[in-house]
């Protein structure tokens, strides 16, 4: 079963995402987007560093993305 | 006693408005007051001839479906006396007051607002309540003395075909896609739930929601990016001022670094120096949504509440009719004679005096035009009997009309260029030279005023600091009741007339909260599924579209018979597929509306305790109970501990109330026939008198 949930929210997952629902899949993609603007802002940023400044802006994050930085930061086995 | 005829009968559109209607067109201003079954009624005298107005309450008739089944498509509808279809509309007695008198009518003159809706009112009492099919028309913009007057010796031999064919056809139109969608949806969500919800969208209320949703999604999913500003300080004349760089944004840290670097001496030369005086007019003349926007600003009500005021304004004879898109004020309407009234009020004389004593005066006007009315203005009839919120609305009017007969502002900007190495800043000032029509239109303008003393050429500037800030993008404002009318209008989706009724309806059907709107689990759903199967409900293209027939209709003065068998045509095949796709349209209803609720986090109040977190339900994970937990438990600044236990069965609801023993929220459980409203504390002394010693329940 937990292989068609979304492994945040339960939601069924986007086909074409194999992972996350509609919503944390857009959220996704706007992270590495998010990420890369990032990076060439600050010239180097290790990506955790990245995901927990990101979760230290507190409501300037979306919500999506910030289940998404939790889940990749806390929660994700391998990364 | 009933009146004896042979009389011309009137129909006004409100109680209010055949008042005023029935003291202006009396010769004696005296009309005589009877009641029909409660209904005021008046007759007035004039010519020879004997005028009964009667009022309506807006609309007294409504569309029904022919048929009784609860099924779609409905295609097939007649117009009914509104207190048929709904036993809440208190209208019988009008529709009885003028079916009594309609036998003895000489002539009928309709007197309803002179719009759209207006000539809709007037015609549905005409045709299906006193049976007839030809009416004069009195067309006015105030309900003054010298207005009316002008209308009933001006009136026209029949109804204006066009207003009345548009506004039929939006009637027509809002009904069948209201009704059909709505119980589609219904239908949808019970078919595969067994649970009845009544979920309407209508042809305007889905892209406004689909607008709300969307921002939400894109807020949903917003990543702040980070820039900095170089802010600094520099003192000339041993006053400090705030300096601009001539970037206002950098997307590189290292550069902001650089730049602080390069200009770590603190001493700049003034490398330019410009000042000009530049003239600003007054705003244009207010149609409804610049009034609604205006006093969003000033006084925060809603576009739906300015309405309702400024209809009782007009209705009082102060204020022109304020349903109108126009920015125009012709001279015809007679500003002298205005300005005079409105001169006597004490508060205004003195700019009224300032106004009139000038050789030549013109109001300013603006782009916009309405065929039917003017833009807002007083109509100088004194204010009395004013109550709090429409005194702040009329001055509001009235400043901003005598504001249009100001001479223009004369507005000074200065800047000093200074240059630290190869690094321009800049110092700017602005200083109001001249008033002009600023003066009238206090306090609804404000200009912050800065003025930087005069310096040489080449002048060393010192600066207190030149520092770098790291800042983050922010994600898109959420709409407020203001700034989502505004988008409609962008959008051309809904009229002047119906933009607030329907963020109104948005609010009551539960789709939308919160004074920076929010979408609810239920919008959210109900876009979520239309976006999936329906989009064209949710997007704007249709709705505008059908906006530019109804405004050709108007102009054109074109049939509609034509355009409504295509929009059912349309409406039958859209209806067929959704038919085809209930089940699946309820499912993901059905699944979108769980999930939604579900992660919805029920609040309680504020903690008391940190002042911070919000105190919300929680299921626990592992023992499956529920108990009330503070949101700042997660913050690891806070770490608020704060807890209170909730009765294991029952619903819990959150209200409104505080306990007046210890000022904590108030819950309301509920078990079958059992409701009680109590604190949420087990400590509380309220609590103390519940038998047995179950405090919980």
């Amino acid at each position: 079963m937990d292989d068609i949930k979304c492994k945040i929210c339960q939601d069924k997952i986007d086909k074409s995402s194999g992972k996350f629902c509609f919503n944390h899949k857009l959220a996704k993609t706007k992270l590495q987007n998010g990420y890369e603007l990032w990076l060439k802002a600050y010239d180097s940023l290790p990506y955790d560093d990245f995901l927990q400044r990101l979760l230290d802006l507190g409501d300037l994050v979306g919500a999506f993305v910030k289940d998404l930085a939790e889940f990749e930061l806390y929660f994700q086995e391998t990364k | 006693m009933p009146i004896k005829g042979p009389y011309v009968l009137g129909v006004a559109e409100k109680p209010q408005a055949a008042s005023r209607l029935a003291r202006a067109l009396d010769e004696n201003k005296k009309p005589v007051l009877k009641k029909i079954k409660g209904v005021p009624v008046y007759i007035s005298l004039r010519d020879g001839k004997k005028i009964v107005i009667v009022p309506a309450v807006g609309h007294l008739l409504t569309l029904s479906p022919l048929s009784k089944s609860w099924n779609y498509p409905v295609l097939d509808y007649h117009w009914v006396p509104s207190h048929i279809t709904n036993s809440k509309s208190r209208t019988k007695n009008f529709v009885d007051a003028f079916k009594s008198l309609s036998k003895e009518a000489s002539e009928i003159i309709v007197m309803t607002d002179y719009d759209r809706e207006g000539e809709v009112i007037g015609f549905l009492i005409l045709k299906y309540l006193l049976g007839k099919n030809k009416a004069e028309r009195m067309k006015f913009s105030t309900l003054t003395t010298r207005d009316i007057n002008e209308a009933y010796s001006k009136r026209s031999k029949q109804l204006d075909i066009g207003f009345l064919n548009s506004g039929l056809l939006r009637h027509y139109v809002d009904w069948l896609y209201g009704i059909n969608y709505s119980r589609a949806l219904s239908l949808a969500l019970k078919r595969v739930s067994n649970r009845f919800k009544t979920i309407s969208i209508g042809r305007v209320q889905g892209p406004t929601l689909g607008a709300v949703v969307n921002l939400e999604n894109e807020i949903n999913i917003f990543v702040p990016i980070p820039f900095w500003t170089i802010e600094s300080e520099a003192i000339i004349s041993k006053k400090k001022f705030i300096v601009f760089y001539e970037k206002t944004k950098l997307s590189k840290e290292k550069e902001a670094n650089e730049i602080v670097k390069d200009c770590q001496n603190l001493v700049g030369i003034v490398t330019d120096i410009s000042e000009e005086q530049t003239p600003q007019y007054s705003f244009p003349p207010f149609n409804l949504g610049d009034l609604q926007r205006e006093s969003y600003k000033h006084f925060k009500y809603s576009p739906s509440k300015t309405l309702k005021i400024a209809e009782a304004l007009y209705l009082k004879a102060t204020i022109s009719y304020p349903r109108t898109d126009s920015q125009k004020l012709p001279m015809t309407l007679g500003h002298k004679t205005i300005l005079t009234k409105i001169g006597k009020q004490t508060v205004y004389g003195s700019f009224v005096v300032e106004i009139l004593n000038r050789k030549k005066f013109k109001p300013r006007e603006g782009r916009r035009t309405d065929a039917a009315h003017p833009a807002i203005h007083p109509t100088g009839k004194p204010p009395i009997a004013l109550n709090s919120k429409e005194k702040k609305l009329y001055d509001l009017i009235v400043k901003r009309y005598l504001a249009l007969f100001g001479k223009p502002a004369s507005i000074s900007r200065k800047k000093i260029e200074i240059k630290v190495n190869s690094h321009k800043f800049e110092v700017r000032g602005s200083q109001i030279i001249e008033e002009g029509w600023i003066k009238y239109y206090k306090p609804y303008f404000y200009m912050n005023e800065s003025s930087i003393p005069d310096i040489a050429l080449n002048s060393q500037v010192n600066f207190s600091f030149i520092e770098s800030k790291e800042d983050f993008s922010s994600p898109p404002r959420r709409f407020n009741e203001s700034t989502l009318l505004n988008k409609m209008e962008e959008e051309k989706i809904g009229t002047k007339a119906t933009r607030a009724g329907i963020i109104e309806t948005l609010f009551s059907r539960g789709y939308i909260k919160g004074s920076e709107i929010k979408p609810t689990p239920l919008g959210t759903a109900v876009v979520g599924v239309l976006n999936s199967h329906y989009p064209v409900l949710i997007k704007s293209d249709m709705t505008r579209e059908l906006e530019t027939t109804m405004e050709e209709v108007q102009e054109k003065q074109s049939n509609i018979d034509e355009i409504l068998i295509s929009i059912k045509k349309d409406l039958r095949d859209m209806l067929k597929l959704f038919h085809e796709n209930e089940t699946n349209i309820g499912i993901s209803l059905y699944e979108n509306l769980l999930n939604l609720e579900k992660k919805e986090p029920v609040l309680i109040g504020k903690c008391s305790e940190c002042k911070i977190g919000d105190l919300r339900i929680i299921k626990s994970k592992k023992s499956g109970k529920r108990f009330i937990a503070c949101s700042a438990y997660f913050d690891k600044t806070i770490n608020c501990t704060v807890t209170f236990p909730l009765p294991s069965y029952g619903t819990i609801k959150p209200t409104d109330k505080k306990c007046p023993f210890d000022g904590l929220p108030m819950v309301e459980w509920r078990t079958g026939r059992t409701k009680r409203v109590m604190c949420i504390s087990m400590d509380c002394p309220s609590k103390a008198n519940i038998k047995g010693g179950k405090k919980s329940g």
